[in-house]
């Protein structure tokens, strides 16, 4: 092979795997910036729920899957919502526990984390009741209810999937809770389905447990 | 003596020392290049295995319900960064000291730079990391 045409298959190598990274790479933002299917929330707090609410004062409701790691940036910036809000509301995350599934399945690091947040009230969801009384099939959704039961506030706390930082869902629930007028009240949600197509619902029955 | 040396030395036609001292000087950059480019082929593989770890560590596994599977990032920790590694890799090895070697490795860098930040869910102080070899490297 001359010179030139070492030079040429060089250049037409490098062309070429530039542009296998560069799908790669496309591919993996496409992904991360893919939201989940957005929850079906019911507009006043569900009379049959089995999560008391506040009595006087606003509501926050996070559905999670107990070990989706993507949900961990959830979870955080739940943590760093709270530290800005002046209207502290009643906190509850809400982590699901399919049917098929061993003894404390749902206690993981992400169960911890969120335990350790001060004011955070965490609770097992057996088969996912509750997260489908609340229309939520998408770890990490954030439901905000107002002091008289109605929606505030139906998204995601993350910009992306896993990606912790500053977000409008985020920058959305400390203006409600701080009682200013946001620009929406709601966002898209990133994280793991909380269902699988073998985690069907059984009867309702006792599916609340505390931590 | 030898201040006497350094005052003929200066005195000497400036003609006759350059090519000479250009040849010197061409001659100790190539090696500091061929120096520096296999350090960074050793750094792709190491990197490439870092990135891996880091997805494991971070999201090893993306859940549906009771199910789960490989995530992918890890798949792409696994698959991308290799892509992304090997032909500067290679290159560092075959061709040390090359310009086109070098821009390979930079265009890598930065590369390996945007996965390492999906992988670890966003870390952007990763990105700093990824950069200082640029400005020398782009004439």
């Amino acid at each position: 092979m001359s010179r030139r045409q070492g030079a040429i298959a060089l250049v037409a190598g490098g062309v070429v795997w530039l542009a296998v990274v560069a799908v790669g790479l496309a591919a993996i933002m496409d992904y991360d910036n893919r939201p989940g299917a957005a929850a079906h929330a019911p507009i006043h707090w569900p009379p049959d729920s089995r999560i008391v609410p506040a009595a006087d004062g606003p509501t926050l409701v996070m559905l999670a899957h107990p070990r989706c790691d993507c949900t961990r940036a959830s979870v955080g910036e739940l943590a760093e919502l709270l530290a800005r809000v002046r209207i502290r509301p009643r906190v509850i995350v809400v982590f699901i526990k399919p049917g098929r599934v061993g003894p404390e399945w749902e206690k993981s690091a992400l169960w911890q984390m969120a335990a350790e947040i001060p004011g955070v009230t965490v609770v097992r969801d057996d088969q996912g009741l509750e997260a489908r009384r609340f229309g939520v099939e998408t770890s990490g959704q954030t439901l905000l209810y107002g002091a008289d039961g109605g929606l505030l506030f139906a998204g995601g706390a993350t910009g992306a999937r896993g990606k912790a930082g500053n977000n409008v869902g985020r920058s959305t629930l400390v203006s409600l809770l701080n009682g200013e007028r946001p620009a929406t009240a709601s966002t898209p949600v990133f994280g793991c389905p909380l269902f699988g197509p073998a985690d069907a619902a059984e009867p309702d029955g006792d599916h609340i447990h505390g931590s | 003596m030898a201040a006497e040396a350094i005052i003929t030395a200066s005195h000497a036609p400036a003609a006759a020392l350059d090519p000479r001292a250009e040849a010197l000087f061409l001659e100790h950059q190539h090696e500091i290049y061929c120096r520096t480019d296999r350090v960074f082929g050793h750094l792709m593989w190491i990197q490439w295995l870092a990135g891996i770890a880091f997805a494991l560590i971070v999201a090893p596994r993306t859940w549906m319900g009771s199910t789960s599977q490989v995530h992918l990032h890890v798949w792409a920790a696994v698959l991308l960064g290799g892509a992304i590694s090997l032909p500067p890799a290679v290159l560092a090895f075959l061709r040390p000291g090359k310009t086109s070697t070098r821009y390979v490795i930079a265009s890598a860098q930065m590369m390996m730079s945007a996965l390492l930040i999906h992988v670890t869910g966003g870390r952007i102080a990763l990105s700093c990391l990824r950069f200082p070899r640029l400005p020398r490297v782009l004439p």
